[in-house]
C-alpha cells in the first residue's frame, strides 16, 4: 500500500485522472523543497524567552525523544495561561503535532511543518490577514466546523493552532477570541537535539563569516593605511 | 457526470453496489427516531461482516475485470448541486493514493441541499424530506467542498464555503460502518466525534474525520495508524451542548488541510495551511477501492 502511495506522489506534476471526454484535468503537486529555518530569528526569540521565563518552561515536559527528532523549531505556550499539564509532541522530523487538551472538552492543536505544496495564485493572498498585539507575524484565522485555527509563517516554517470543542457552544468556540489568547501564548520557543545542532552549525557559520569579515575590513584598512 | 463506456465487468459491479437491496434499508436511524445516540459499541461481528460484504464484491469484480481501475457515477470536481454555492475553480488531487476514507460503499453529497437537509427545495417551508431517502443512498456523487456556508475559504469563489466532503456510508444507519485512516500517520487530535490524522509522509497532510460515534473511537492521540486501519464508526453525532446531545445527518465530513506555498510576483512565498478540496481525490480512492485498493487492511 505504501508503494501505491509513493509511486502516485512521485507521479508527474499534471496528469488527467480522467479521459478525453470532458471532465477537468486533474493536478497533482509535488512538495516543495523544506524550507530553511530563520535560525537567527529562533535564536533571538530563544534568548529573549529563556530571559523572562521562570524555569525551563513547557519544553520539558516534552518527550526528549520526540523532540530530538524535531528538525525545526516547537512553538510553545509560554506557562500559566493555557493547562500544558498533558502536553504531547509527535514528531515527523520535518513537521509535528502538540496536542494540549484543555479542560471541558476543549482541544489545542498545534502544527508546524516545514515542506510546502505549491498553492495557486490567491490561495494564501486572498485570505484575510489578523494583527495581534505583541504577535509580530500576519496571523489567517478561520472558523472551522468544530472550532477556530490560525496559520501563520514564523522562522521560515509553516504552523497552525486549532481550537475546537467537543461542544459548539463553549466560549472557547464560539468567537475566536480565546484562540486569539492562545496564538499570543504561544511565544515560546522550543529545539530539540537535531534543531540545536542546525542552530549551532549556523551559530559557526555566522561566527566564521563575521570572522571573515572582520578579517577583510582589517586588511582593506591596512592597505589604505599603507597609500 | 462521467460518461466513460464501462467495461461490462463493472457495469456488473454497479449493479451489484447500487442494488435495490440497499435502498430498501431506509428506515430512520434508532438515534435520531429515538433522540438519543446510542452509546454502546456496536458489536464487532456485525459490523465487520457488512463491511468485509462490501468490500468483497468490489474485489471480485475488479479481479475478474482485471482493470487497472474501476469507475462509478460521478459528477466531475468542482460541480456543485444547482444552488448550492458559488463553487470553485481550482482543481488538484491534493492528496493522491489515499485509502478511501469509509470501509463500505459509500455515497459523496450534499446533507444541505438533499432530502433531509435544511436547503433541499420541497413545496413545503418545513418538510424537507427523509435523509433516508434513497436519492441520498444512490450515485451519482456530487462534490460539496465551497457548499454555501459563512466559514472563510479562499479557494472558493465566494471566499467562503464548506471546508471538506460529506460522505454517507453504505445504507441509512448510524454506527455500523467504519471510517478507516486515509495515510498512514499519527493520531494527532481526539475530540467527542473527530479524529485527526496527520500523514507520516511529506508534505505531512492533516486529514480529519467529523461526526464519528464516540464509543466506538479505536484511536487515541499519539497512535500510529496504518493507511485503511479502523478510527471509528461512522455515525451522527455533532457533540453536547449544554448538556444535550446534538445530531447531524449520518455522515463522514472528510477535511484535507496541507501546508502550501504561494509565489508572489516579486518572487517571494506566502505560506500557510489551507483546506483543500478532497473531492478529486476522493474519486481517485474510491476507483481504487472499488478495484481492491485497501479492501483487505484494517487491523
Amino acid at each position: 500500500m505504501a508503494a501505491i502511495m509513493a509511486a502516485m506522489t512521485g507521479a508527474a506534476d499534471a496528469q488527467a485522472l480522467q479521459g478525453n471526454n470532458g471532465p477537468p484535468a486533474v493536478l497533482q503537486r509535488r512538495p516543495l523543497p523544506p524550507a530553511p529555518v530563520q535560525w537567527q530569528a529562533v535564536l533571538d526569540r530563544l534568548a529573549r524567552v529563556r530571559a523572562s521565563r521562570q524555569g525551563p518552561g513547557v519544553v520539558a515536559r516534552l518527550v526528549k525523544s520526540e523532540l530530538d527528532k524535531t528538525e525545526l523549531p516547537v512553538l510553545l505556550p509560554r506557562e500559566g495561561v493555557l493547562d500544558t499539564a498533558k502536553a504531547r509532541l509527535m514528531s515527523f522530523g520535518d513537521a509535528y503535532a502538540l496536542d494540549l487538551p484543555q479542560p471541558k472538552g476543549v482541544h489545542i492543536t498545534a502544527y508546524g511543518n516545514r515542506t510546502f505544496l505549491p498553492a495557486p495564485a490567491g490561495a494564501v493572498s486572498r485570505r484575510p490577514i489578523t494583527r495581534l498585539k505583541d504577535v509580530a507575524e500576519d496571523i489567517r484565522i478561520t472558523q472551522m466546523e468544530d472550532g477556530w485555527t490560525a496559520t501563520f509563517t514564523r522562522y521560515g516554517m509553516v504552523y497552525s493552532l486549532d481550537v475546537s470543542c467537543d461542544d459548539a457552544a463553549a466560549p472557547e468556540c464560539k468567537t475566536d477570541g480565546f484562540l486569539k489568547t492562545v496564538i499570543t501564548q504561544f511565544d515560546d520557543v522550543g529545539l530539540g537535539a537535531r534543531a540545536q545542532a542546525e542552530a549551532e552549525r549556523f551559530r559557526a557559520n555566522a561566527n566564521q563569516t563575521g570572522s571573515l569579515v572582520d578579517q577583510l575590513t582589517k586588511s582593506f584598512r591596512d592597505l589604505t593605511k599603507g597609500g | 457526470m462521467q460518461t466513460r463506456t464501462l467495461q461490462p465487468a463493472l457495469i456488473g459491479l454497479l449493479f451489484i453496489l447500487a442494488g435495490c437491496d440497499r435502498f430498501t434499508q431506509t428506515a430512520e436511524p434508532s438515534s435520531s427516531s429515538s433522540g438519543t445516540e446510542v452509546s454502546s459499541p456496536v458489536s464487532e461481528p456485525d459490523v465487520s461482516a457488512e463491511a468485509s460484504a462490501d468490500l468483497s464484491e468490489a474485489s471480485e469484480s475488479a479481479s475478474a475485470s482485471e482493470v487497472a481501475l474501476a469507475d462509478f457515477p460521478h459528477d466531475d470536481p468542482t460541480k456543485l448541486v444547482s444552488g448550492s454555492g458559488s463553487g470553485y475553480a481550482e482543481v488538484s488531487n491534493w492528496a493522491p493514493g489515499i485509502c478511501f476514507p469509509i470501509q463500505s460503499v459509500a455515497y459523496a453529497n450534499s446533507q444541505v441541499y438533499s432530502p433531509g437537509g435544511d436547503h433541499y427545495p420541497t413545496t413545503s417551508a418545513s418538510n424537507h424530506g427523509s435523509q433516508c431517502d434513497a436519492k441520498n443512498y444512490a450515485y451519482p456523487w456530487h462534490d460539496n467542498f465551497c457548499e454555501a456556508r459563512s466559514w472563510t475559504n479562499p479557494v472558493c469563489a465566494s471566499g467562503s464555503g464548506h471546508q471538506g466532503q460529506d460522505i454517507r456510508p453504505s445504507t441509512c444507519k448510524a454506527n455500523l460502518y467504519w471510517a478507516i485512516a486515509a495515510e498512514d500517520g499519527t493520531v494527532t487530535q481526539v475530540g467527542s466525534y473527530t479524529v485527526a490524522i496527520t500523514g507520516n509522509a511529506t508534505p505531512h497532510r492533516i486529514y480529519r474525520y467529523l461526526h464519528m460515534q464516540k464509543a466506538s473511537v479505536q484511536v487515541a492521540v499519539g497512535d500510529h495508524v496504518v493507511r485503511g486501519q479502523k478510527l471509528g464508526l461512522v455515525s451522527n453525532n455533532l457533540g453536547v451542548s449544554n448538556g444535550v446531545q446534538q445530531y447531524t445527518t449520518i455522515h463522514l465530513h472528510f477535511e484535507v488541510r496541507v501546508a502550501q506555498a504561494e509565489t508572489m510576483s516579486d518572487g517571494k512565498q506566502l505560506a500557510a495551511n489551507a483546506f483543500v478540496p478532497p473531492y478529486a481525490a476522493l474519486v481517485d480512492a474510491y476507483q481504487r477501492r472499488l478495484s481492491g485498493d485497501c479492501a483487505a487492511a484494517t487491523p
